[in-house]
Protein backbone atom coordinates (compact mmCIF):
# COMPACT_ATOMS: atom_id res chain seq x y z
CA UNK A 1 0.00 0.00 0.00
CA UNK A 2 2.95 2.23 0.70
CA UNK A 3 4.77 1.33 -2.55
CA UNK A 4 1.66 2.19 -4.52
CA UNK A 5 1.14 5.58 -2.25
CA UNK A 6 5.17 6.57 -3.06
CA UNK A 7 4.70 5.34 -7.02
CA UNK A 8 1.98 7.52 -7.08
CA UNK A 9 3.32 10.65 -5.12
CA UNK A 10 6.48 10.23 -7.94
CA UNK A 11 4.56 10.36 -10.87
CA UNK A 12 2.44 13.17 -9.87
CA UNK A 13 5.52 15.08 -8.73
CA UNK A 14 7.07 13.75 -12.19
CA UNK A 15 3.86 14.91 -13.74
CA UNK A 16 3.82 18.53 -12.11
CA UNK A 17 7.68 18.99 -13.07
CA UNK A 18 6.57 18.09 -16.50
CA UNK A 19 4.09 20.26 -16.61
CA UNK A 20 6.60 23.67 -15.25
CA UNK A 21 4.92 23.92 -12.24
CA UNK A 22 7.40 22.98 -9.99
CA UNK A 23 9.82 22.88 -8.06
CA UNK A 24 8.22 25.67 -6.12
CA UNK A 25 8.56 24.63 -2.12
CA UNK A 26 5.62 27.38 -0.93
CA UNK A 27 2.96 27.35 -3.66
CA UNK A 28 0.15 25.56 -3.76
CA UNK A 29 -1.30 26.16 -0.35
CA UNK A 30 -3.02 28.23 1.06
CA UNK A 31 -1.49 31.69 0.94
CA UNK A 32 -3.10 33.70 4.05
CA UNK A 33 -2.12 30.13 6.03
CA UNK A 34 1.38 30.06 4.96
CA UNK A 35 1.76 33.97 6.02
CA UNK A 36 1.03 32.55 9.79
CA UNK A 37 3.64 29.42 9.53
CA UNK A 38 5.56 29.79 12.40
CA UNK A 39 8.01 27.58 10.19
CA UNK A 40 8.88 30.13 8.13
CA UNK A 41 12.78 30.48 7.71
CA UNK A 42 14.61 33.85 8.68
CA UNK A 43 16.09 35.82 5.78
CA UNK A 44 19.69 35.94 6.20
CA UNK A 45 21.95 38.58 6.96
CA UNK A 46 22.85 40.68 3.75
CA UNK A 47 24.88 43.56 3.12
CA UNK A 48 24.89 44.62 -0.28
CA UNK A 49 25.39 47.70 -2.42
CA UNK A 50 22.91 49.32 -4.95
CA UNK A 51 23.68 51.36 -7.86
CA UNK A 52 24.10 54.54 -5.82
CA UNK A 53 26.84 52.90 -4.14
CA UNK A 54 24.15 52.85 -0.94
CA UNK A 55 24.48 49.67 1.59
CA UNK A 56 21.28 47.89 1.94
CA UNK A 57 21.22 45.23 4.96
CA UNK A 58 18.79 43.01 7.33
CA UNK A 59 17.79 46.59 9.09
CA UNK A 60 16.83 48.38 6.09
CA UNK A 61 13.85 46.32 5.33
CA UNK A 62 12.61 45.67 9.41
CA UNK A 63 8.64 45.83 8.83
CA UNK A 64 8.49 45.51 5.76
CA UNK A 65 7.15 43.45 3.45
CA UNK A 66 9.49 42.58 0.74
CA UNK A 67 9.89 40.61 -3.15
CA UNK A 68 13.42 40.21 -3.03
CA UNK A 69 14.01 39.39 -6.54
CA UNK A 70 17.66 37.43 -7.78
CA UNK A 71 17.71 37.86 -11.54
CA UNK A 72 20.56 38.56 -14.42
CA UNK A 73 20.76 40.71 -17.65
CA UNK A 74 21.74 37.38 -19.24
CA UNK A 75 17.84 35.98 -17.93
CA UNK A 76 14.93 36.31 -20.25
CA UNK A 77 12.35 34.90 -18.14
CA UNK A 78 13.37 37.37 -15.62
CA UNK A 79 13.11 40.61 -17.49
CA UNK A 80 9.10 39.86 -18.30
CA UNK A 81 8.80 40.34 -14.32
CA UNK A 82 10.21 43.72 -14.21
CA UNK A 83 7.79 46.08 -14.82
CA UNK A 84 5.51 44.05 -12.71
CA UNK A 85 7.69 44.69 -9.79
CA UNK A 86 8.17 48.57 -10.88
CA UNK A 87 4.00 48.10 -10.92
CA UNK A 88 4.31 46.38 -7.05
CA UNK A 89 6.97 49.36 -5.95
CA UNK A 90 4.28 52.47 -7.19
CA UNK A 91 1.11 50.54 -5.44
CA UNK A 92 2.26 48.98 -2.11
CA UNK A 93 5.35 51.12 -1.73
CA UNK A 94 3.53 53.56 0.79
CA UNK A 95 1.94 50.01 2.80
CA UNK A 96 5.11 49.31 4.06
CA UNK A 97 6.70 47.39 0.57
CA UNK A 98 9.45 47.69 -0.97
CA UNK A 99 11.20 45.44 -4.09
CA UNK A 100 14.68 44.62 -3.47
CA UNK A 101 16.88 43.19 -7.07
CA UNK A 102 19.69 41.66 -6.65
CA UNK A 103 21.60 41.11 -10.03
CA UNK A 104 23.69 38.05 -10.25
CA UNK A 105 25.44 39.23 -13.78
CA UNK A 106 29.30 38.18 -13.26
CA UNK A 107 30.31 41.29 -14.99
CA UNK A 108 29.49 43.47 -12.64
CA UNK A 109 27.51 47.23 -12.42
CA UNK A 110 27.88 47.88 -16.41
CA UNK A 111 25.53 45.24 -17.68
CA UNK A 112 23.19 46.06 -14.45
CA UNK A 113 23.49 49.97 -14.80
CA UNK A 114 22.41 49.91 -18.94
CA UNK A 115 19.54 47.61 -18.11
CA UNK A 116 18.38 49.21 -14.80
CA UNK A 117 17.96 52.58 -16.93
CA UNK A 118 16.60 50.85 -19.66
CA UNK A 119 13.68 49.79 -17.74
CA UNK A 120 13.55 52.66 -15.31
CA UNK A 121 13.33 50.73 -12.26
CA UNK A 122 12.07 52.37 -8.98
CA UNK A 123 13.12 49.73 -6.26
CA UNK A 124 16.93 49.35 -5.60
CA UNK A 125 18.79 47.53 -7.65
CA UNK A 126 21.75 45.39 -5.47
CA UNK A 127 24.77 43.31 -7.03
CA UNK A 128 25.09 39.87 -5.97
CA UNK A 129 27.95 37.29 -6.12
CA UNK A 130 28.27 34.04 -5.23
CA UNK A 131 28.83 34.48 -1.39
CA UNK A 132 25.04 35.75 -1.41
CA UNK A 133 23.83 32.76 -3.26
CA UNK A 134 25.10 30.68 -0.82
CA UNK A 135 23.57 32.42 1.99
CA UNK A 136 20.57 31.96 0.66
CA UNK A 137 21.13 28.11 0.52
CA UNK A 138 22.21 28.39 -3.26
CA UNK A 139 20.47 30.44 -5.96
CA UNK A 140 20.60 28.26 -9.31
CA UNK A 141 17.35 29.19 -10.91
CA UNK A 142 16.78 32.45 -12.15
CA UNK A 143 14.44 34.25 -11.44
CA UNK A 144 14.53 33.34 -7.58
CA UNK A 145 11.86 35.10 -5.68
CA UNK A 146 11.36 35.22 -2.36
CA UNK A 147 8.22 37.09 -0.49
CA UNK A 148 9.25 38.41 3.31
CA UNK A 149 7.26 39.05 6.05
CA UNK A 150 6.99 41.98 8.28
CA UNK A 151 8.85 39.60 10.85
CA UNK A 152 12.10 39.19 8.38
CA UNK A 153 10.63 35.72 7.58
CA UNK A 154 10.29 34.10 4.24
CA UNK A 155 6.91 32.96 3.42
CA UNK A 156 7.09 32.29 -0.11
CA UNK A 157 9.61 31.04 -2.66
CA UNK A 158 9.27 30.87 -6.35
CA UNK A 159 11.85 29.44 -9.06
CA UNK A 160 11.05 30.24 -12.21
CA UNK A 161 8.77 32.66 -13.97
CA UNK A 162 5.23 33.24 -12.06
CA UNK A 163 2.02 34.74 -12.65
CA UNK A 164 2.23 38.24 -11.59
CA UNK A 165 -1.39 37.71 -9.89
CA UNK A 166 0.72 34.98 -7.61
CA UNK A 167 2.40 38.10 -6.67
CA UNK A 168 -0.08 40.12 -5.69
CA UNK A 169 -2.25 37.88 -4.21
CA UNK A 170 0.85 37.21 -1.58
CA UNK A 171 1.59 41.00 -1.22
CA UNK A 172 -1.92 41.66 -0.12
CA UNK A 173 -2.04 38.94 2.09
CA UNK A 174 1.28 39.87 3.90
CA UNK A 175 0.08 43.57 4.19
CA UNK A 176 -3.05 42.78 5.35
CA UNK A 177 -1.44 40.49 8.00
CA UNK A 178 0.38 43.56 9.40
CA UNK A 179 -2.60 46.19 8.63
CA UNK A 180 -4.88 43.52 10.86
CA UNK A 181 -2.30 42.91 13.74
CA UNK A 182 -2.19 46.95 14.37
CA UNK A 183 -5.91 47.92 14.61
CA UNK B 1 14.00 1.59 5.53
CA UNK B 2 15.51 4.54 6.72
CA UNK B 3 14.23 7.89 6.05
CA UNK B 4 17.00 9.38 4.68
CA UNK B 5 17.44 6.54 2.26
CA UNK B 6 13.15 6.75 0.93
CA UNK B 7 14.07 10.52 0.40
CA UNK B 8 17.60 9.72 -1.62
CA UNK B 9 15.09 6.73 -3.92
CA UNK B 10 11.97 9.13 -3.87
CA UNK B 11 14.49 12.38 -5.59
CA UNK B 12 16.30 9.70 -7.57
CA UNK B 13 13.01 8.53 -8.90
CA UNK B 14 11.57 11.94 -9.30
CA UNK B 15 14.54 12.44 -11.35
CA UNK B 16 14.44 9.94 -13.70
CA UNK B 17 10.81 10.45 -14.24
CA UNK B 18 11.51 13.95 -15.03
CA UNK B 19 14.45 13.41 -17.35
CA UNK B 20 12.01 11.34 -19.46
CA UNK B 21 9.67 14.01 -19.46
CA UNK B 22 12.18 16.46 -20.36
CA UNK B 23 11.39 18.45 -17.15
CA UNK B 24 13.29 21.15 -14.97
CA UNK B 25 14.92 19.77 -12.02
CA UNK B 26 15.67 20.90 -8.53
CA UNK B 27 19.33 22.17 -9.90
CA UNK B 28 20.78 22.67 -6.47
CA UNK B 29 19.84 19.25 -5.14
CA UNK B 30 21.15 17.16 -8.18
CA UNK B 31 23.95 19.20 -9.29
CA UNK B 32 21.83 19.43 -13.39
CA UNK B 33 23.52 20.88 -15.75
CA UNK B 34 21.12 21.38 -19.14
CA UNK B 35 23.91 20.37 -21.52
CA UNK B 36 26.30 17.61 -21.74
CA UNK B 37 29.36 16.79 -24.03
CA UNK B 38 29.62 13.45 -25.80
CA UNK B 39 32.65 11.98 -24.82
CA UNK B 40 34.90 11.93 -27.63
CA UNK B 41 36.39 8.44 -29.54
CA UNK B 42 39.58 10.43 -29.34
CA UNK B 43 41.67 11.03 -32.16
CA UNK B 44 45.45 10.00 -33.92
CA UNK B 45 47.73 12.66 -34.82
CA UNK B 46 49.14 10.86 -38.18
CA UNK B 47 51.28 14.15 -39.41
CA UNK B 48 51.47 17.37 -40.29
CA UNK B 49 48.48 19.28 -41.53
CA UNK B 50 44.80 19.69 -40.89
CA UNK B 51 42.69 17.97 -38.06
CA UNK B 52 39.29 18.02 -37.73
CA UNK B 53 37.82 17.61 -34.39
CA UNK B 54 33.81 17.30 -33.80
CA UNK B 55 32.78 17.85 -30.38
CA UNK B 56 29.16 16.85 -29.51
CA UNK B 57 27.01 18.94 -26.96
CA UNK B 58 23.76 17.69 -25.94
CA UNK B 59 20.92 19.37 -24.83
CA UNK B 60 18.35 18.52 -22.09
CA UNK B 61 15.03 18.48 -23.58
CA UNK B 62 12.73 21.59 -22.94
CA UNK B 63 15.99 23.59 -22.72
CA UNK B 64 17.78 25.71 -24.77
CA UNK B 65 21.37 27.42 -24.96
CA UNK B 66 22.55 30.88 -26.56
CA UNK B 67 23.95 29.75 -30.22
CA UNK B 68 27.34 31.38 -30.42
CA UNK B 69 25.84 34.78 -31.78
CA UNK B 70 22.56 35.27 -29.58
CA UNK B 71 20.77 38.09 -31.12
CA UNK B 72 20.68 39.85 -27.69
CA UNK B 73 23.38 41.80 -26.12
CA UNK B 74 23.04 40.84 -22.66
CA UNK B 75 23.07 36.57 -23.89
CA UNK B 76 25.77 34.96 -23.11
CA UNK B 77 27.41 33.04 -26.23
CA UNK B 78 28.35 29.58 -26.51
CA UNK B 79 31.93 29.39 -26.53
CA UNK B 80 34.27 26.09 -27.33
CA UNK B 81 37.37 27.05 -26.65
CA UNK B 82 41.00 25.40 -26.65
CA UNK B 83 43.52 27.70 -24.46
CA UNK B 84 46.58 25.34 -24.64
CA UNK B 85 46.77 23.07 -27.02
CA UNK B 86 50.19 23.43 -28.20
CA UNK B 87 52.52 22.46 -30.05
CA UNK B 88 48.69 22.36 -32.23
CA UNK B 89 47.21 25.51 -33.27
CA UNK B 90 43.14 26.24 -33.94
CA UNK B 91 42.51 26.95 -37.01
CA UNK B 92 38.85 27.35 -36.56
CA UNK B 93 35.88 26.63 -34.82
CA UNK B 94 33.04 26.29 -36.50
CA UNK B 95 29.61 26.47 -35.09
CA UNK B 96 26.22 24.86 -36.37
CA UNK B 97 23.07 27.16 -37.90
CA UNK B 98 21.25 27.94 -34.76
CA UNK B 99 17.52 28.24 -34.53
CA UNK B 100 15.41 31.07 -34.55
CA UNK B 101 13.12 30.78 -31.54
CA UNK B 102 10.17 32.52 -30.27
CA UNK B 103 10.15 32.40 -26.34
CA UNK B 104 6.63 33.91 -24.81
CA UNK B 105 9.58 35.73 -22.15
CA UNK B 106 11.28 37.43 -25.50
CA UNK B 107 9.92 40.15 -27.66
CA UNK B 108 12.09 38.19 -30.32
CA UNK B 109 12.71 35.23 -31.65
CA UNK B 110 16.45 34.43 -30.03
CA UNK B 111 19.42 32.51 -31.64
CA UNK B 112 19.51 29.09 -29.82
CA UNK B 113 20.94 25.56 -29.75
CA UNK B 114 18.90 22.49 -28.56
CA UNK B 115 19.06 18.61 -28.62
CA UNK B 116 22.30 17.94 -29.87
CA UNK B 117 24.96 20.55 -31.49
CA UNK B 118 27.83 19.23 -33.18
CA UNK B 119 31.32 22.12 -32.97
CA UNK B 120 34.04 21.15 -35.69
CA UNK B 121 37.42 22.83 -34.68
CA UNK B 122 39.65 21.91 -37.12
CA UNK B 123 43.54 22.10 -35.54
CA UNK B 124 46.81 22.89 -37.55
CA UNK B 125 49.61 20.84 -36.86
CA UNK B 126 52.76 21.60 -37.96
CA UNK B 127 54.76 19.12 -35.80
CA UNK B 128 53.58 15.46 -34.38
CA UNK B 129 53.62 16.03 -30.77
CA UNK B 130 55.69 13.69 -28.33
CA UNK B 131 53.93 13.03 -25.25
CA UNK B 132 50.02 14.29 -25.78
CA UNK B 133 47.58 12.38 -24.11
CA UNK B 134 44.90 14.37 -25.03
CA UNK B 135 43.37 17.56 -26.08
CA UNK B 136 41.70 19.66 -23.34
CA UNK B 137 39.22 22.46 -24.12
CA UNK B 138 36.52 24.49 -21.95
CA UNK B 139 32.77 24.75 -23.28
CA UNK B 140 30.74 27.51 -21.71
CA UNK B 141 27.28 27.93 -22.00
CA UNK B 142 24.31 29.31 -20.56
CA UNK B 143 20.86 27.40 -20.37
CA UNK B 144 17.00 28.64 -19.96
CA UNK B 145 13.93 27.16 -20.63
CA UNK B 146 10.92 29.19 -21.21
CA UNK B 147 10.05 29.68 -17.51
CA UNK B 148 13.81 30.11 -15.92
CA UNK B 149 17.36 30.36 -16.72
CA UNK B 150 20.69 28.29 -15.48
CA UNK B 151 23.54 30.50 -14.66
CA UNK B 152 26.49 30.31 -16.88
CA UNK B 153 28.43 27.16 -16.79
CA UNK B 154 31.76 25.74 -18.27
CA UNK B 155 32.35 22.51 -18.73
CA UNK B 156 35.57 20.40 -19.31
CA UNK B 157 35.97 19.13 -23.05
CA UNK B 158 38.64 16.13 -23.08
CA UNK B 159 39.54 13.97 -26.15
CA UNK B 160 41.77 11.31 -25.94
CA UNK B 161 45.02 11.59 -28.28
CA UNK B 162 45.80 7.79 -29.55
CA UNK B 163 49.11 6.70 -30.59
Amino acid sequence: MQRTALLLAIVATAFALACGIGPMPDEGGDPAAAAQDSANPSIPEFSLRDLDGKTHTNADIEGKVVLLNFWATWCGPCKIEMPWFVDFQRKYKDRGFTVLAVSLDEDGWDPVREFAEKMEFNFPVLLGDDAVSDAFGGIMVLPTTLIVNQAGKIVFTHQGLVAKATYEEEIEVLLDVNATASL
Amino acid sequence: MPRHRSSATLLKAVAALSALLGAPLPAQQLGFSAAMIEPSPGIRITGPGQLRVPITIRVRRGYHINSDKPNDPYLIPTRLSWPDVVPLRVESVIYPPAEEVKYDFSDKPLSVYSSRVEIMTTFLVESIPADMGELRGSFRFQACNDKACLPPKTLPVRVPVRR
